[in-house]
């Protein structure tokens, strides 16, 4: 379908001040500013940037045919991302679908073989694989370092475990509601989050690496 | 209890609530192993960090933590 908007120049939502101010619609202002957020968010979830790019698409035309009045940008913004969210979640429900049990399984043994070289033969961690202190974790939150290893680290995930953990972290749904959309049993999902977090939590310490004590 | 069944646990917790023995058992261990209790802290960074991301990109951050779109010294 075609755009129904002149796409322009991407600018944040944040340069469209005073956002709280005034009535906000969908014009190609807002189009522009929140495109590329809707775009990063959907790439995340769904791996796939011509999937990224039909959902935010869609989800824009369904927000103009459904317009409302805003007080404000932030919360049309939110509005909109409402929107995004349930078309990502419709399409993650079709990718969790043909995926095969076997599909989680498989990446499962490969990020715990990588995990269990942390551990010694009784389970407790290698003295020099044991994680540690990161720090103060406001400050890392506003190093740029951080959020490009985080980035770089979400990317790696392999996909089936990724979209497990998304729908957890990114999407905010409960493990049950997990389990019956990708149809995979709850004990299942807690383990798939436990590796996800693993990984993720390996590779942070690997690319932001800092200075700790000792531990165990 | 082992570490790598305490960091199972450590993140089980994120997603529902640890029985009683499980909750006692993991807090025991976590009071002898500087390990698993910076674990513990690195998955509760990892899960704010996936806040700030989320919050960031639909509009509603806090202005002094931001990812990288937005970062300090960019």
């Amino acid at each position: 379908m075609a755009a129904p908007f002149v796409i322009l120049r991407p600018i944040g939502l944040r340069h469209l001040c005073p956002a709280s101010m005034s009535a906000a619609t969908i014009d190609n202002r807002f189009v522009s500013a929140v495109r590329q957020d809707m775009l990063a968010f959907a790439r995340l979830q769904l791996r796939d940037s011509e999937l990224a790019e039909d959902a935010v698409q869609e989800a824009l035309t369904a927000a103009l045919h459904g317009e409302r009045q805003f007080s404000g940008l932030a919360a049309l913004k939110t509005w909109v991302f409402g929107i995004l969210k349930h078309k990502i979640v419709d399409l993650l429900r079709q990718q969790g679908k043909s995926t095969p049990i076997s599909a989680y399984a498989e990446e499962g043994e490969s990020l715990d073989s990588k995990f269990d070289t942390l551990f010694k033969e009784n389970a407790h961690w290698h003295p020099a694989a044991a994680p540690r202190d990161w720090g103060n974790p406001e400050a890392a939150l506003r190093e740029k370092h951080f959020w490009t290893v985080f980035d770089a680290c979400l990317t790696v995930l392999p996909a089936n475990t990724a979209r497990v953990f998304m729908m957890r972290e990114f999407l905010e749904f409960d493990t049950g509601e997990i389990c019956s959309t990708l149809g995979i049993s709850g004990s299942n999902c807690h383990v798939i989050l436990h590796r996800a977090r693993a990984a993720l939590r390996g590779c942070l310490e690997k690319g932001w690496l800092i200075a700790g004590e000792e531990a165990c | 209890m082992d570490c790598r069944h305490a960091t199972q646990l450590i993140s089980e917790a994120e997603d529902r609530s640890l029985g009683i023995t499980e909750r006692v058992g993991l807090e025991v261990h976590l009071t002898i192993c500087r390990g698993c209790d910076n674990y513990r802290e690195q998955l509760r960074l990892l899960q704010q960090a996936c806040r700030v991301y989320r919050e960031q990109l639909a509009g509603d951050a806090s202005p002094t933590i931001r990812p990288p779109s937005d970062a300090p010294g960019k």
